[in-house]
């Protein structure tokens, strides 16, 4: 009897092709899912804490119609656009619902400087990112470019990537967002009848030299 | 460069072993990095570190999907309208150092103190500091500081105290303040004065006691022996044509070194104070043009180098059209204003650096030199014969002394001679008498703090001899360290014993505060009120910026508790104070927001100088000998040991020797060779029976048969930093040798009779070696021709002579970048060489400012210090022989005529920059605007950017420095500056945080231009001489441009085509001619 060899079936071949291609499709799948999972528009866009007093956006600031810079009343002198202190929404609600039990932690702070209001940051960039509301905002970019329409948000959320993508798509371009000064905290503004964004923008973009940095990595790195 | 070849040019090196040429040095340099720098430092090996990591990021990998909550913590209650979150804001204090105060702008980042500026309207500032100043911020959010009032060993807090001291206090007040005593240190302080009237009224039979180590005493005793009274002197420098600076480091260690070198330096910028002529729009210094313009240079001055004998090529060169047809700017008129110093020193200080001519003599001998010089200009005093006898012999100091003598007199009313603090009374009061022939406009007198002169030496025995006597009950010592610091023999330690009742406030538990009852934790000068004095007088308002960190108390709380005076709180004494002289609320805030009160210098005054008592005073000084001499000197990083737990300052390279983290011997080559020592061998010094161990340091230039050594090392009783021991890294300096301290306490040699200097001291090699950190060879430019220097009358015949050395081969980048740096703003830098001196506080300012950590001393030795800018020094002397045009002598070292050039070294801003074209990740690039710029979040750490790096600037994280910081450090970090990881490469930016800063406001004004000056880097703020302009080359008119402009502006390393955005500004030395060897 002839000693049998060990030899691999045929099948095998096909086996391994197969095994290799579908190691291939894993890879792919892993790394395209790994991307997918990763971006900004995956795990940071929807971002919706819930903050210790209910305040909505929704009221105050859509229906009531108060201007974004009567409590975020830095935006245009500093880089971070600051989250009001207490005093400030005692200026109302001294008179206002002044019992309310969800007002109960701003009343406190009011009371005791030691027990501020710890509010949930949600729209957060990198620790390496420096950013600069004070420039966008006097440039003539609106709150509603990075933030969307918080003035319909019962709970604030955040709704775009604020991945570096997405900011140097407007910084390429950045006519798209540009529109007059005095309308930056108008978050329902449209283009006037007859002009389109792109024409306001590229004559705001020109009168002012507004050059945002693209290659410029200092521009926003230090 | 090997001994054996003859070089005929003037050679500039940074240390003897360079010089030499020794195999150390070769291996050391030619390596990629330093032997150490790139292996880790704990016993984790690198497989261990891989397995450790891997798991690590196994498990990193799972939290790491969680994102972080971060919250925002607006404040509660009522707010201050006019702080606006975000935006830093600055406020002038001032800062006390050595009984002076110096105004600063410091700035708080929401209530953060993060930087300490320069106040540009305080008299002692002028908008500069000293590097103390500076690293002032590091003591107040150091964890290690004193943070709670102790009872011997137990935590108590101030009321505690407060109990305690009430009935002692009341007791006694019975006795009129009978065994009551306090010690302080000089305090210019009108509040504190007010409070010691105060308590002389109420107790006026407590006394009040005086100690610095670091005084001027002998200044004042001189000026009471020359005057009658006790005078500060202030000289003018910006007026003097001709100084002479006996042991004088007027433009180092002295008080008043800020203003010293801020006028000292408007004399030095030759050929600056001519407007350039609009030399056409073409000549924007970068750019192609310039190139081609320093290839036709080269080729016709390839050997007129280092200017010592750079004698007539060269010249002409103006209207030569350059090959692209652009003119090349004609050469400016050159001015030949220019002062001259002449120093005759021991130690080779900063000031002898600067020096045009310098001359190394003993300390000792000084007062023998002076006395020698009076005599040859005709002043005439008593015991000028007899002084003079002490330098019979020495030609080199014979012919000096005939030189400077004829100078003096040639240059009356605009000479002057300034006297270091170490020189005895007599020297002072000597020099007082000849100024009052030369000096004129260059001299001013004015009341000094005191009007009655006490020495501090005279102040402290008299509180020891009573203490002994059991005639102290009570002792208060409000700051300052007697313990550690008092004359050795004094044995101050012993008598404190005897006191019953001890209180210490102070900074830290320190040497003093161990051998005390009670320790009350002192406030910063950031965290309470007080005011002071600048060196003119001027009075000055200090102003906290934080409430105290661990609710320390100043000196003038302590005191108006304890003594029942009608204000407790320390805003209140001041305030109070002040209103009176003031008169209204509205003054008040105005002298708040200045941090001055305007026309408060005090008056000048014209004493008489009364020659027979000088004289009478020579006669009774004795006549200095023979033998081996020491010299204690105040520390340029340490102070008088205050500074001995601040990093940065422990780290900051010593100006001349680029030690760090010690103090050592300090001996000329020729008296080490003498004594068969060599650097880092282990030297017992014996003085009066005490004995001290210190290592050897050989600097070059030192007088001969005399060694220095500074002081305010060997502290025993200090934080983690001055014992050497950081948690983060373990051992600091696991090479040190003294037991648990840093460096050695010279204080225990130093006594009353011999504080600055003593004649007899014995060194005895131990055979052992002690490893000392310096930083001279770190980062070599390997005898590549940095600095450039001439004569002043090279200059006259050569203006262009800086921009010669070029080997004339232009290499061409494989590299084009997109930019056209011919638009919009173009930043660059010029830095004058003729006027800095090299006294680091721009060093400390960067690193105040860029959240630069310190790595200790092992990590120095491995060579992975982070300072971005390196202050290098490089020693040269001028040819012993007589160097004739052509004809070649050999260049040889010789001790006696060292010179140094002081060159401040960070990123050069390449257009073509090596470093961006090995980057593998593009971590570093270029802007627009001419910057190159890190991006560290894509830097990997390959480390390749460094290694092609010419000037080698470029500082690599091998460590995360700044793990563990405490919570206190993290409050001191800049906002504006990321706080870097391991891992990653770092580098001077030009401040781009503050370019940012500056563009962004520019936009929000209506998009307007920004103006010159408007932006500083920290370096250039702080520089007391103003040598580093910082600016847009792109606009003609703006200062940094017309620097540029002129005849000794040079790049470095031209052949390389890298086109740096700094450029230099040549050294010059008005030389005399009758001293040229």
């Amino acid at each position: 009897m002839k000693a049998t060899k060990l030899i691999f079936p045929k099948w095998i071949n096909t086996a391994i092709r197969l095994a290799l291609v579908g190691a291939a499709l894993t890879a792919g799948a892993i790394v395209v899912l790994g991307k997918f999972l990763t971006m900004p528009e995956t795990i940071d866009v929807g971002y919706q804490p819930t903050q210790p007093v209910p305040y909505s956006h929704k009221l105050h600031a859509g229906e009531m119609g108060m201007d974004c810079r009567f409590c975020h009343s830095t935006v245009d002198k500093a880089d971070f656009a600051a989250v009001p202190p207490a005093q400030t929404c005692m200026i109302c609600h001294t008179a206002i619902k002044k019992d309310s039990e969800k007002l109960a932690p701003i009343r406190q702070a009011f009371a005791d400087p030691s027990k501020p209001v710890q509010w949930t940051k949600v729209h957060k960039l990198p620790d390496f990112v420096y950013f600069s509301h004070k420039v966008h905002v006097n440039g003539g970019v609106s709150c509603v470019s990075c933030h969307g329409r918080v003035d319909q948000m019962e709970v604030v959320q955040q709704q775009k990537p604020l991945g570096m993508a997405w900011c140097l798509d407007c910084h390429k371009a950045p006519e798209n967002a540009l529109r007059p000064k005095e309308f930056v905290t108008k978050l329902d503004w449209t283009p006037p009848p007859g002009t389109t964004q792109q024409e306001i923008g590229m004559k705001i973009k020109n009168e002012n030299k507004i050059h945002p940095p693209v290659e410029n990595c200092a521009g926003c790195h230090r | 460069m090997k001994p054996t070849e003859q070089k005929t040019e003037q050679q500039y090196w940074r240390s003897l072993d360079q010089l030499a040429g020794t195999p150390e040095y070769r291996q050391f340099v030619e390596r990629e990095f330093p032997v150490g720098a790139s292996e880790m430092a704990s016993e984790v090996d690198r497989r261990k570190f891989l397995i450790l990591a891997a798991a690590g990021i196994g498990l990193a990998g799972l939290t790491a999907c969680r994102r972080p909550i971060e919250k925002i913590i607006p404040a509660g209650g009522k707010v201050a309208e006019q702080l606006v979150p975000g935006v830093a804001q600055q406020y002038a204090t001032i800062y006390n150092l050595g009984g002076q105060a110096q105004g600063v702008l410091v700035r708080s980042n929401d209530g953060r103190p993060t930087k300490v500026e320069g106040n540009p309207a305080h008299p002692a500032s002028l908008g500069a500091t000293s590097s103390y100043a500076q690293a002032s911020i590091l003591d107040l959010y150091d964890p290690d500081r004193s943070k709670s009032v102790k009872q011997g060993k137990d935590n108590k807090n101030w009321d505690d105290f407060v109990k305690a001291a009430t009935p002692l206090m009341a007791e006694l007040k019975g006795k009129q303040g009978e065994g009551l005593r306090f010690l302080a240190e000089a305090n210019s302080s009108p509040a504190l004065r007010e409070l010691r009237n105060h308590i002389a009224t109420t107790m006026p039979n407590a006394k009040w006691h005086t100690y610095d180590a670091v005084s001027q005493d002998n200044a004042l005793a001189g000026a009471n022996l020359a005057f009658g009274q006790p005078v500060h002197v202030h000289y003018a420098f910006d007026k003097a044509d001709v100084v002479l600076a006996l042991d004088a480091d007027f433009l180092g260690s002295d008080i008043d070194s800020t203003i010293n070198i801020k006028n000292f330096s408007k004399k030095r910028r030759t050929g600056t104070d001519i407007e350039a002529k609009d030399s056409g729009h073409g000549s924007t210094p970068h750019g192609e043009e310039k190139k081609d313009e320093h290839k036709a240079e080269a080729s016709q001055a390839q050997h007129a180098v280092p200017a010592q004998h750079a004698a007539e090529p060269a010249k002409a060169e103006s209207g030569k059209e350059g090959p692209k047809g652009t003119p090349t700017p004609a050469p400016e008129p050159v001015s030949n204003k220019m002062n001259r110093l002449y120093a005759v020193e021991s130690n080779f200080t900063v000031t002898g650096g600067m020096a045009d001519h310098r001359l190394r003599l003993q300390s000792s001998k000084i007062g023998g030199f002076l006395a020698a010089l009076a005599k040859e200009m005709g002043v005439t005093a008593g015991g000028l014969d007899k002084h003079a006898g002490a330098i019979n012999g020495n030609q080199l100091a014979g012919k000096w002394i005939k030189a400077v003598a004829k100078d003096l007199n040639a240059n009356k009313g605009r000479a002057v001679v300034v006297v270091g603090a170490r020189q005895p009374a007599h020297v002072h009061a000597l020099a007082a008498l000849i100024n009052a022939s030369v000096a004129g406009e260059t001299v001013k007198y004015t009341r000094a703090f005191e009007d009655k002169f006490e020495s501090n030496l005279a102040s402290i025995k008299g509180l020891v001899d009573d203490a002994n006597a059991g005639k102290v009950n009570t002792l208060l010592i409000l700051g300052g360290n007697p313990v550690y610091n008092a004359p050795a023999d004094l044995k101050f330690r012993e008598a404190l014993g005897k006191v019953q009742n001890r209180i210490h406030l102070g900074l830290y538990q320190d040497e003093t505060a161990a051998e005390c009852n009670w320790h009350v934790n002192e406030a910063h000068y950031l965290e309470c009120w007080g005011d002071g004095r600048a060196y003119d007088g001027t009075a000055s308002i200090q102003q906290p910026l934080i409430a105290p960190l661990h609710n320390g108390k100043s000196a003038l709380e302590l005191l108006a508790v304890l003594s029942g005076y009608a204000q407790t709180s320390d805003y209140e004494i001041v305030k109070t104070l002040w209103l009176k002289s003031l008169g209204g609320e509205k003054a008040w805030n105005k002298a708040v927001h200045d941090g001055l009160l305007a026309n408060t210098a005090f008056a000048a005054v014209t004493p008489a100088v009364n020659a027979g008592a000088i004289g009478s005073a020579l006669d009774a000084a004795p006549v200095a000998g023979n033998g081996l001499e020491i010299n204690f000197v105040q520390d340029a990083s340490m102070y008088d040991g205050r500074f001995a737990n601040n990093g940065w300052m422990q780290e900051v390279p010593d100006p001349m020797t680029k030690l760090v983290w010690d103090n050592a011997v300090l001996i000329s080559k020729d008296t080490a060779d003498a004594k068969g020592l060599k650097n880092e061998d282990m030297v017992k010094l014996t003085l009066k029976g005490r004995e001290l161990l210190l290592p050897v340091w050989i600097l070059p230039g030192h007088a001969k048969d005399s060694i220095t050594v500074a002081l305010g090392y060997g502290r025993t009783v200090t934080g983690r930093v001055g014992n050497g021991f950081n948690e983060k890294f373990g051992k600091l300096m696991d090479t040190i040798s003294f037991g648990n301290t840093i460096g050695g306490n010279t204080y225990l040699l130093r006594t009353s009779d011999a504080m600055d200097f003593a004649l007899g001291v014995e060194l005895a090699k131990t055979g052992e070696a002690h490893k000392i950190a310096a930083t001279h060879d770190h980062w070599s430019m390997e005898g590549r021709p940095l600095v450039r220097e001439a004569t002043l009358d090279d200059f006259i015949k050569t203006p262009e002579f800086a921009k010669a050395p070029d080997a004339g081969l232009h290499m061409i980048s494989a590299f084009e970048h997109p930019y056209d740096f011919k638009q919009g703003n173009q930043w660059g830098m010029a830095i004058d060489l003729n006027t800095c001196v090299g006294c680091n506080a721009c060093v400390v300012a960067c690193q105040s400012e860029n959240n630069i950590p310190i790595v200790g001393k092992d990590h120095v030795l491995r060579g992975r210090e982070m300072h971005w800018i390196r202050m290098d020094r490089y020693f040269t002397n001028v040819p012993a022989t007589e160097f004739e045009v052509g004809g070649a002598k050999p260049w040889v070292f010789d001790e006696d005529y060292m010179q140094a050039v002081q060159q401040p070294m960070t990123c050069q801003q390449c257009e073509h920059a090596p470093c961006e074209e090995v980057c593998p990740v593009a971590a570093t690039v270029h802007n627009e605007e001419g910057l190159n710029t890190m991006a560290y979040n894509r830097c990997v750490g390959t480390r390749y950017c460094s290694n092609n790096c010419p000037f080698k600037v470029r500082r690599f994280n091998y460590l995360n420095w700044h793990k563990d910081m405490s919570e206190t450090e993290k409050m001191m970090q800049n906002p504006e500056v990321t706080v870097r990881m391991r891992g990653v490469m770092e580098k001077c930016t030009y401040c781009t945080q503050r370019i940012s800063a500056a563009k962004h406001q520019a936009k929000v004004e209506g998009h307007r231009a920004i103006r010159d000056g408007e932006i500083t880097p920290a370096c250039a703020q702080v520089c007391p001489a103003d040598a580093i302009v910082f600016g847009n080359i792109n606009d003609p008119a703006s200062h940094v441009s017309k620097l540029r402009k002129q005849a000794r502006n040079y790049q470095l390393l031209v052949e390389l085509n890298i086109n740096p955005r700094t450029t230099y500004l040549a050294k010059l030395r008005n030389t005399n001619k009758e001293l040229e060897a």
